[in-house]
């Protein structure tokens, strides 16, 4: 028989993985072979060898304050996921209720009824239509910035009659109180021409 | 099985009733769970790692995903096994992020802490001995550190943290027959590499 197939067994003979029927044919091959008997001491000595390095090896231990410090980075943690579940499951001293809840307020106006189907609507309902009702009320109103053209006293050269569109111009656009220019437009012809339009 | 099973069953026992405190909210039933197993969190941490400076640091980061998950323990497994899976988790998250630096004084750092406490150790026997001993100590430390990720997490689950195949399948999430190859393969490289010293 060949060693090959007892290599394995000997790994798993020294972790006290083999069912008794494999370790008694392990042992008989062991009384005739050798080789395999150094390799079972190959391994304890491996195994020595791991016993030492942990025995010896100075290895980090927790100190006084790593547990201290460990719950502290907890307290910022929220409750453990499904923990609602659970609270209600144990149904016991340590329960404990959220500070708000559509459902706690349903049920106090209507103690003892099964949570109904209108209110989980309204659960999510409700808080909708505050937000426009107060989106409405906070959204300051639209500011009139439409111009009357009628009311502005076009400049002169606002005036230019509709059929010289086709020749090149410069427009002056005038503030209305002040009368200052405010600008210099030659490209706009369309807009100019419509508001020229317009004011007629 | 094993020998260290029957430490294993009453420390389940236990367990059990600290996770179920701790899943109704209790962290007074957290904080003795972290009391109880920190040393080993911390070793098996080191022994991944074989990093000092990172060690607290990466134990702190696998109770506290322990403690956000722990609803998710349902029990179908010992609880520190599942811990050990947290931990071997974050550990290799860890050296992922890293980028692995071929350390220049593995050797230096490995004599020094083989060294640190060896006067009681060795003093019984001869210096020639002790030498020898100590040389083959470092170069199992060395050659360890070298295995393939799988193997060693596989050898250090084993030899170190004295869990059993089963134990290990359960930490490492791989079949009972995988453990069995990834522990001999592991001991095949040490015994090739350790060839002078065994």
């Amino acid at each position: 028989m060949g060693c090959s197939k007892y290599a394995p067994l000997l790994s798993r003979f020294l972790d006290e993985d083999l069912a008794s029927t494999e370790i008694e044919g392990l042992l008989r091959h062991l009384s005739s072979c050798t080789a395999c008997q150094e390799g079972l001491n190959v391994l304890e000595k491996l195994r020595y060898g791991f016993q030492a390095v942990g025995e010896i090896e100075s290895v980090p231990s927790p100190d006084q304050g790593f547990l201290e410090r460990t719950m502290a980075t907890l307290v910022y943690e929220e409750r453990p996921q499904g923990q609602e579940d659970a609270d209600r499951v144990h149904d016991g001293s340590s329960k404990r209720r959220t500070p708000f809840s559509w459902k706690g307020i349903v049920q106090l106006v209507f103690p003892g009824q099964p949570f109904p189907v209108w209110a989980r609507v309204f659960r999510y309902a409700v808080p909708a239509l505050i937000i426009v009702i107060l989106g409405l009320l906070l959204i300051p109103a639209k500011q009139d910035e439409t111009i009357d053209v009628a009311s502005i006293t076009p400049s002169q050269d606002l005036l230019f009659p509709v059929d010289q569109t086709s020749q090149p111009f410069e427009t002056y656009i005038f503030h209305h109180a002040t009368q200052q220019p405010l600008g210099t437009f030659s490209d706009e012809l369309p807009l100019i021409q419509e508001v020229a339009d317009s004011g007629r | 099985m094993h020998g260290s099973e029957p430490q294993s069953k009453k420390l389940t026992s236990s367990d059990v009733t600290l996770v179920t405190q701790c899943q109704k909210g209790d962290k007074k039933a957290f904080e003795l769970l972290v009391k109880k197993y920190q040393r080993r969190v911390f070793n098996l941490i080191y022994r991944i790692t074989q990093d000092y400076d990172l060690v607290e640091t990466l134990a702190q980061e696998v109770f506290l995903k322990a403690f956000r998950a722990i609803n998710s323990f349902k029990g179908d497994s010992q609880f520190y096994t599942w811990l050990y899976r947290i931990t071997v988790n974050t550990c290799l998250s860890q050296v992922k992020r890293e980028v692995p630096e071929e350390s220049l004084d593995t050797t230096m750092e490995a004599d020094s802490r083989l060294y640190a406490d060896d006067r009681s150790r060795f003093h019984q026997s001869n210096p020639e001995q002790d030498y020898i001993k100590k040389e083959f100590l470092i170069h199992l430390v060395e050659t360890l550190q070298g295995l393939p990720e799988d193997l060693r997490m596989a050898i250090v689950l084993r030899e170190f943290m004295e869990l059993n195949y089963e134990e290990i399948s359960d930490v490492l999430e791989i079949p009972l027959g995988t453990v069995r190859s990834r522990i001999f393969r592991a001991r095949e490289r040490l015994k090739e590499s350790l060839a002078l010293f065994l």
